[in-house]
C-alpha cells in the first residue's frame, strides 16, 4: 500500500514537472496566470456607488491596421478539366469551395 | 521503487535526447558548402544547357503571355529567391538563413530555411530577443542552426503568392499540425495573412502536384 502511494505521488511530482515545463515554453514562466487583473483598488471597484451609477465606459475603437490584419481573406479551390485551382478569385461560372481550414467549406457560384 | 524511478528517468532523458537530436536534424538538399542560390543556379543552369538557352526563354515567355506558366521545382525555386530579394520581407529571411528551398508537393509546399541563429540575433534587439526566447524554450538547441519548414496548400492571393491558413510546421525533423500549432497559440492567420508578390506576374490561381507548379499569371511588366 505504502508502495503504491509512493509511486502515485512521483507519478503526480512528474506531472506537475511535464506541464510546468509545457506552461513555462508558453507563457515565459512556471507558474498559470490565472487571470491579468489590472492594477486597481477593488474596494473602489467594487464600490456601491460605482455599481449603481449609471456611467458608460468608453471602449478605444480598433485601430485600422490591428482590423485589417485579422481579416482572413476568403480563399477557394475549383476544380477546372478535372485540376484543382487555388486562389482567391475563382472564375465566373465555376463551382468553388471556400477553404478556410479544414472543415469550414461554403460554396460560391 | 528505486527501478521504477529509474525506467522513468530513462525515459525521459531519451525523450529530450530524441527531441534534441530531431530538432537539430537538417535536411538532405542541404549542403553547407554551398549556398542556396549556388545550388538553385547550379540546378537551373543544368536544365537549361539540356534545353537550350534560346528555348528555354521563349518557352516561358510564350507561358507568361498565355496566361499558364509551368515550372519544375527548380524553375519555381530560381522564381522564389528573386521574388525573395525583391521584397524587404524577403530580403530579411535571406539575411538570416543559409539555405531556402521550396520542395513541390501533391498536398502543395514545403518551404524551408536553414536559419542561423547567430546570424538572427545580429540583426536587431528585437530579433536578439526572439532567438534568446527561442533557445531558451528550446535548451538543447546548439546555437548554431535550425530548419523551419511551413508546409501547406499554395493559393494565389491578391496576385500574390500565399499559404492557405491549414499549414503546419516542421523544426528539424519534428512535425508540428496545425490543431498543436492552434492549442499552443500560434497566430495562423499573420502567415495565412503573409503573402509574396512574385516577379513581373499577378497570379491568378495556382495548381501543385509532385513535380512542378502550374501558374495561371497575368503578366505584371
Amino acid at each position: 500500500m505504502f508502495r503504491l502511494i509512493i509511486k502515485c505521488v512521483m507519478i503526480c511530482v512528474l506531472l506537475v514537472a511535464i506541464a510546468s515545463y509545457l506552461v513555462y515554453l508558453r507563457t515565459g514562466s512556471f507558474w498559470v496566470p490565472v487571470a491579468r487583473v489590472p492594477n486597481i483598488s477593488l474596494p473602489s471597484f467594487f464600490s456601491f456607488s460605482r455599481l449603481f451609477s449609471d456611467d458608460t465606459v468608453s471602449v478605444e475603437p480598433v485601430g485600422e491596421t490591428v482590423s485589417l490584419k485579422n481579416i482572413n481573406v476568403p480563399s477557394y479551390k475549383w476544380q477546372q478539366k478535372g485540376i484543382w485551382h487555388y486562389g482567391d478569385t475563382p472564375p465566373q461560372g465555376i463551382n468553388a469551395i471556400r477553404i478556410d481550414g479544414s472543415s469550414v467549406e461554403s460554396e460560391k457560384q | 521503487m528505486i527501478r521504477f524511478i529509474f525506467i522513468v528517468l530513462l525515459l525521459l532523458i531519451g525523450a529530450a535526447a530524441f527531441i534534441g537530436y530531431s530538432s537539430q536534424t537538417l535536411p538532405d538538399w542541404y549542403a553547407q558548402e554551398q549556398s542556396a542560390s549556388d545550388q538553385i543556379a547550379g540546378q537551373l543552369s543544368a536544365q537549361i544547357q539540356q534545353q537550350g538557352s534560346a528555348n528555354f526563354l521563349g518557352e516561358k515567355f510564350s507561358q507568361v503571355m498565355s496566361g499558364e506558366l509551368i515550372l519544375s521545382e527548380a524553375e519555381f525555386n530560381a522564381v522564389l529567391l528573386a521574388s525573395l530579394q525583391s521584397s524587404s520581407d524577403g530580403r530579411k529571411l535571406l539575411a538570416v538563413s543559409d539555405a531556402i528551398n521550396a520542395d513541390l508537393t501533391d498536398q502543395g509546399i514545403e518551404f524551408g530555411a536553414v536559419i542561423d541563429l547567430q546570424k538572427a540575433a545580429q540583426i536587431d534587439a528585437k530579433s536578439k530577443k526572439a532567438v534568446d526566447k527561442v533557445v531558451d524554450a528550446l535548451p538543447f538547441l546548439d546555437k548554431s542552426k535550425v530548419f523551419v519548414a511551413v508546409q501547406g496548400q499554395a493559393i494565389a492571393r491578391q496576385g500574390n503568392l500565399a499559404f492557405s491558413d491549414n499549414i503546419s510546421v516542421k523544426i528539424g525533423s519534428i512535425p508540428i499540425s496545425n490543431s498543436i500549432l492552434k492549442q499552443l497559440g500560434v497566430p495562423l492567420h499573420k502567415v495565412s495573412n503573409e503573402s509574396l508578390p512574385i516577379k513581373l506576374m499577378k497570379i491568378k490561381s495556382v495548381v501543385t502536384s509532385d513535380d512542378q507548379i502550374i501558374l495561371k499569371v497575368l503578366p505584371r511588366f
